[in-house]
Order: structure tokens, then sequence, then C-alpha cells
């Protein structure tokens, strides 16, 4: 059975994610995830003659793309995981949950906030780059459209994740050892780089994650055709990436909602005050 | 109810009449939150059938919960918004419920202006006081003009003029034919507040009667204490009617009694005795919530 999501819901998510976006990033704390931005921005500027030895292409456009790709997993799956976490003990999830589709419009916010989240604090380094570094941004309006293309596109890929791992772990130290995880797959899954100079099981494996297919994506729209000679098979294989990330986005729609619903049902008021009674107990 | 083996709530039958404000009182473990988060639909029973505004809660739909208010003590959310905001984002959920006879939600500035926060309107939430955070939250549970509302501690952290202030506004509700049921360990506010006051105990329905009755039980316990004046003595006697007693003391002993003092078991000593009956009771096997229930009536 389907139940249609009255406007006035969306309309209310709306607002939420209006209200959430600003409350955010016109505090100090929320304007402090720029200065990661900025300190990125002036590496690229110290980096911007180096090149990489194998394709000869341009350090600094290496490290932009995996910044890109990067800032788009860390908003979409740590960011949401995190705040899931949080809101669990806090008791917002607690409070939308006692209003009329007021999980549906909390989880709808989020939708809405999370592109947001990703893009804000990378914004700094995307003008900079612009600015001063052209060479690290697409060369055209192709290649614009297509990298905001795989920008959404991992934002909606990675979102249902960051739910899963949210909705799973219900404690801080829990989380933070999933996050610490997930550093490390990033690591080693070919964001930052191409694995193609690696091992053949290493990078059957570093393709087994949606990370490496971001990573690939984004550089297969900043980085020269020529940087291609350092990824698996010698090319970037951007259609291949999109259709796997969508993949990875279909199966993540379909788990997170089953996983998300059951940790609503698990929400009441002996849930959160068990679980602020353990962070003061155990400080997490 | 039962978590795994162990049975939590056992039994209970309980009916609520539209309109009116009921008081749940019970010791910590007896059930009081395990039977509340039944009623919101925020937990799924093991066994028995739940009713609330004519539906089963843990299955009930969007619609349901739009006549049903909810006051936690646990929330400490949005703290970086203002408190109009939030309250207008809440009320938003509620819009598709209005009808002509019941406008929804309420009106953000009369809704601030009744709970007492007309002037931190345009504050951040987490600059607010405790007791006016309490007062937000009792208004967020009031936004969708609830026919049922569920307030847990209300009054927790709230000075005298802002106890006085919720126990007036649950007075309105009631006006408004608004069911109240609130959970609170204040004996007093309960009989202020509440037309019908249940007690539970052991997972058990151990009293459930109106202040009046209460009041009545009350009247049947009364304790007679006096001093011999020659020994000095104390002597304390429990009588539910202390008059036969003290005109039986002061015939034959004349000029032997002093300091004699004759007073009424508050609502407290009543509640206290009940629970403690019905714990004992409970370890001898015996039916000791009907005992008590009949002790009430």
């Amino acid at each position: 059975m389907t139940t249609a999501i009255p406007t006035a819901v969306v309309r209310s998510a709306a607002r939420q994610a209006r209200i959430t976006l600003v409350r955010k990033y016109t505090s100090p704390a929320g304007l402090s995830v720029v200065v990661v931005s900025l300190v990125v921005l002036v590496v690229l500027w110290f980096l911007r003659d180096a090149e990489l030895g194998v394709a000869q292409v341009g350090a600094s456009g290496y490290i932009f793309s995996g910044f890109l790709a990067f800032g788009v997993i860390s908003a979409a799956v740590l960011g949401v995981a995190g705040e899931l976490q949080a809101e669990r003990e806090d008791g917002t999830l607690l409070r939308a949950k006692a209003v009329p589709h007021g999980m549906t419009g909390h989880l709808l916010a989020k939708i809405l906030v999370a592109p947001f989240d990703a893009l804000i604090p990378m914004l700094p380094a995307i003008v900079g780059a612009a600015i001063f570094l052209p060479d690290v941004m697409p060369r055209d309006l192709l290649g614009w459209v297509l990298l905001l293309v795989v920008f959404l596109l991992g934002v909606v890929t990675m979102l249902p994740w960051g739910a899963v791992l949210g909705s799973v772990f219900r404690t801080m130290i829990g989380l933070a050892w999933a996050m610490m995880a997930m550093y490390a797959v990033a690591a080693l899954s070919g964001v930052f780089y191409p694995v193609g100079g690696w091992p053949a099981p290493l990078q059957w494996a570093a393709q087994c994650s949606p990370l490496y297919w971001i990573g690939v994506a984004v550089r297969s729209v900043l980085l020269p055709p020529e940087a291609a000679a350092a990824e698996i098979g010698g090319e970037f294989r951007l259609v291949l990436a999109l259709l796997v990330l969508l993949g990875w986005a279909v199966v993540g729609l379909l788990v997170a909602p089953v996983l998300l619903r059951r940790m609503a049902r698990r929400q009441s008021g002996s849930t959160v005050q068990a679980a602020r009674e353990r962070v003061l107990a155990k400080g997490y | 109810m039962s978590y795994g083996d162990r049975l939590v709530l056992d039994g209970i039958d309980l009916e609520v009449p539209p309109g009116q404000v009921v008081a749940l009182l019970g010791p910590n473990g007896a059930g009081k939150t395990t039977t509340v988060e039944i009623l919101e639909g925020f937990r799924q029973p093991s066994a028995g059938q739940v009713t609330v505004l004519g539906e089963n809660p843990a299955t009930a739909p969007e619609s349901w919960r739009s006549r049903v208010g909810v006051v936690l003590q646990s929330w400490r959310d949005h703290g970086t918004w203002k408190v109009r905001d939030l309250i207008e984002v809440m009320g938003g959920y509620y819009a598709p419920y209005a009808t002509p006879s019941v406008p929804r939600p309420w009106s953000t500035d009369e809704l601030l202006s009744r709970v007492g926060l007309a002037t931190q309107a345009d504050g951040r939430i987490d600059k607010l006081s405790g007791g006016q955070r309490r007062r937000l939250d009792v208004a967020i549970g009031l936004v969708g003009r609830p026919e049922l509302l569920f307030l847990d501690e209300p009054t927790t952290g709230l000075d005298p003029a802002g106890r006085r202030d919720i126990h007036d506004l649950v007075a309105d509700l009631a006006d408004l034919r608004t069911t109240v049921l609130v959970t609170t360990h204040d004996l007093a506010e309960a009989e202020k507040i509440a037309d019908r006051l249940l007690i539970l105990a052991g997972g058990h329905l151990v009293a459930d009667g109106t202040p009046d009755a209460l009041r009545h039980q009350l009247s049947r316990s009364s304790e007679v204490r006096w001093r011999d004046r020659a020994t000095g003595q104390v002597t304390v006697h429990a009588d539910a009617d202390p008059t036969a007693y003290l005109a039986h003391l002061l015939s034959t002993r004349p000029g032997e009694v002093e300091v004699l003092e004759v007073r009424a078991a508050s609502l407290e000593d009543i509640y206290l005795d009940i629970v403690r009956r019905s714990e004992t009771d409970e370890h001898d096997g015996a039916d000791l919530p009907t005992a008590a229930l009949e002790a009430l009536r």
C-alpha cells in the first residue's frame, strides 16, 4: 500500500531544509568547514606546476578531483550517518515521529540539504580554482554539466548508504569505527589517485567500492584525456562509472528505507532517555 | 506486555472517555512509560488489544497521528533554531488535517502566548531556560490541536508561576474537550489537574479513581498522636474514624494527655500505602490490585 505525501509535508520539509542550512552556515561552527577548502586551495596553488610522473598530468588536478570526490562522499555518507546518530540521542527523530508524516518530512529535508552540505564546504576551493587555477576546472560547458551530473549522482548514490550507517550504528563509538573503516576504504579505493598500476586483485577490490567510481567519474570530467593512461584499462570509463553509481544508488535506495523504518520504529522516549544516560555514564 | 521473560504490564484494563484529564502515577519501574509508549504508538504490545481514538496506535495511519499530541521529557533537539521556526515547521505537518471545526495548526503567536513564550519567539532554543524549554515542548505537543495529549512530567523544571501556567493550560484543554494523559511523580499536581488518577505498581493497575475517591480513602486514614504528661511516652494511633477514639481517650485519661495531634493522611500517604500493599501482596501471591481498588472505593 502506498501513501501519498501531502504537499504541505513537502513544504514543511523544504522549510526545514532551508532553516537547517541557514542556521548551520551562518554559525561559526558551520562556517569553519570552509577552512579545509581554503587549505586545499593553498596546496593547489603551491603544486600548480608539479606533475605526476606516469601520465605527465598536473598534481593539482589529481588533488582537486580527489578533494571534490571525497567531499561528496564525506557529506553524503559520513555527514548523514553522524547526524542520524546524533538525532537519535537528542530526540530529533522522536520529535519527527510524533507528528503526522514527520519522519518522511525529516528525511526529505535531509535529502534536500545533502547536496548543499556537499557543495558549500567545497565552494571556496571551486571558486578559487576557477579564478586562479583554471587548468583544474572543466574546460567547456559540457564539462561543467558532466561535473554537475557526477556531483548529484554521487550524492544520490552515497546518501542512502549514509542513512544505512546511521541506522545500523546506535552509538557514537560504533559509528566512529565505521567512519574509520570508510576512510580506509576511501584511501585504498582510488578516490584520490588512479589505481591502474596496482596488482589485479587490488584493482578488482577497489572497483567493488562505489568510492572508486566516484573518483573515476570526477577525474574523467576534470583531468585531460592523457590522464586516462593511468586508469584501469587505460581509459576513464565514464559511462560505466555512471551506470555503476546508478546501480549502487538503486541498491541503497532499496536497503536504506527498510533500515530507516526499523530505526524509526524503535524510537521512543525511553530509548532516547537510555541513549542520553549512556552518554552521561560512558561519555559516548 | 513483556520484555523477554519479564512481564512489565499485566492485565491493564482501561477506558478513558473524551475530555477527561487522567494522571498516571506509579513508582519507577511500575510500567508507566511502557503503558504510555504503547498508547502513543511508539511501542508494540506483546499481547492484548489497544484502541486509541478508534485505532490501534501501532498500526494507525498518519491521520490518527494528527489527532494526538505528545510531550516527552527527553527532547534536546534543534538547539540552534529559533522558537518560532520549530513551531511553524512542526505545525506545517498538521495543515493537511485541518477541518472547518478544527483549524490546524494552531496560530504560532497565539500558541506562544498561551504557553508564555511570546517574548522568546525569535530567540534561539538553546538559549531558553529549562522551564522555557519545557513550555516549548508543550507548545509543540499542542500545535496540531490534538484531541488527545500525552504529557510526560509537564512541569519538571518549572518555577511556581510556570507550573501554574501549565496547570491552567491543562484546565483550558479540558474545557476544549481535549483528553489529557499526564504522567507525573507530583501527587499534588495530579490531584490538582486530573479528573481521574491511575496508580500503576508492578505492572498492575492498583488504583483507578477520581481524586474524590482518593480523598474518601484519605478520610478513612487518620492518625492520632499524643504524649502522656506523666511518663512522656508518645502514642500513635491510626484509625479510619478517630472521633470515637478521641472521645474515649479524653474521657478515660483526663489531665494525662498533652501535645495531642490529629492528622489526616496525605495523598502521598495513601499513594505509598497502596504501592507498598501491592508490592507486599505481590510477594505473598495475593490479588493485591483488586484489594487496593476495593480499598479506594
